[in-house]
């Protein structure tokens, strides 16, 4: 997998958690070192190139989730059926790639 | 609707009794490679789900802990339960250690309420969990579900 890509699924999943602190903590869980989490999050944008981690936060304040799977084909965030000549199976996940319609980084997750 | 939810979620669950693991993060591991993703995902869910522990444990009192997430790279929630040979230390917030871990990772937005449920259910029942000395004496998978159904009361 692109390491960029690795990257920004990793940053993605660290904002949903930042989200998710308060019902977190309404169930009982304590998320207190958030010193942690900032730290990580910021040695991740460290290694993004600029442009992605700049399209990344465009995504995100646009759409909410900048990255998106994508199953059978279609993107998880607009729905649309990507062009099978897009990308082959083999390219699929080896760079950044954004959907034709919504302009969201897409992940292959099968 | 809520009993049944969590009755399907139960029954798809992985088991795992005497996980031999010394601590917390080698029984993420193990309790993660249950789940048999593909190699690559199962690295991205470990490192998603140590991430999530280091920013506050997921021990949540009396011997239970329930390190969770949530991961793109999963398609439904997934749950694998270890009872550890040896209480592991889980830097929970009672100081007690854990012999009972819950491992939930569940995609970001699809299926949100069933990742909640869930986790709310383990959260209010923790403390009958924790005292139902058959979920810890049981010897095979079967009857820990069985027993734990009856607790979750599904």
């Amino acid at each position: 997998m692109d390491k960029q890509l690795l990257l920004l699924i990793s940053l993605q999943e660290l904002d949903i958690l930042r989200k998710d602190r308060i019902k977190e903590e309404e169930v009982g869980f304590e998320m207190d070192n958030i010193k942690k989490m900032e730290e990580a999050r910021a040695s991740i944008v460290s290694q993004l190139k600029d442009h992605i981690y700049r399209k990344y936060t465009r995504l995100t304040k646009r759409y909410g989730s900048a990255v998106v799977p994508v199953v059978n084909n279609i993107c998880q965030g607009c729905y649309l059926l990507l062009p099978t000549q897009m990308i082959s199976p083999e390219q699929q996940n080896k760079s950044v790639i954004t959907c034709p319609n919504c302009g969201r980084i897409l992940y292959w997750i099968d | 609707m809520e009993k049944n939810l969590i009755k399907k979620i139960l029954e798809k669950a992985e088991i795992r009794l005497n996980v031999d693991a010394k601590e917390k993060f080698q029984i993420i591991n193990e309790l993660v490679k249950t789940l048999k993703v593909d190699k690559d995902k199962e690295e991205m869910l470990i490192n998603a789900v140590i991430q999530r522990e280091k920013i506050g444990s997921t021990g949540i009192g009396n011997g239970i802990a329930i390190p969770h997430t949530r991961s793109l790279v999963i398609k439904e929630l997934m749950v694998a339960i270890g009872r550890p040979k040896k209480p592991i230390n889980f830097d929970a917030q009672d100081k007690k250690k854990v012999n009972l871990v819950f491992l939930l990772v569940a995609p970001p937005y699809a299926y949100k309420r069933e990742y909640l449920i869930l986790l709310g259910k383990i959260a209010e029942t923790f403390n009958e969990i924790s005292a139902d000395e058959k979920l810890f004496s049981v010897k095979n998978e079967e009857d820990f579900k069985t027993e734990l159904s009856k607790l979750f009361g599904v």
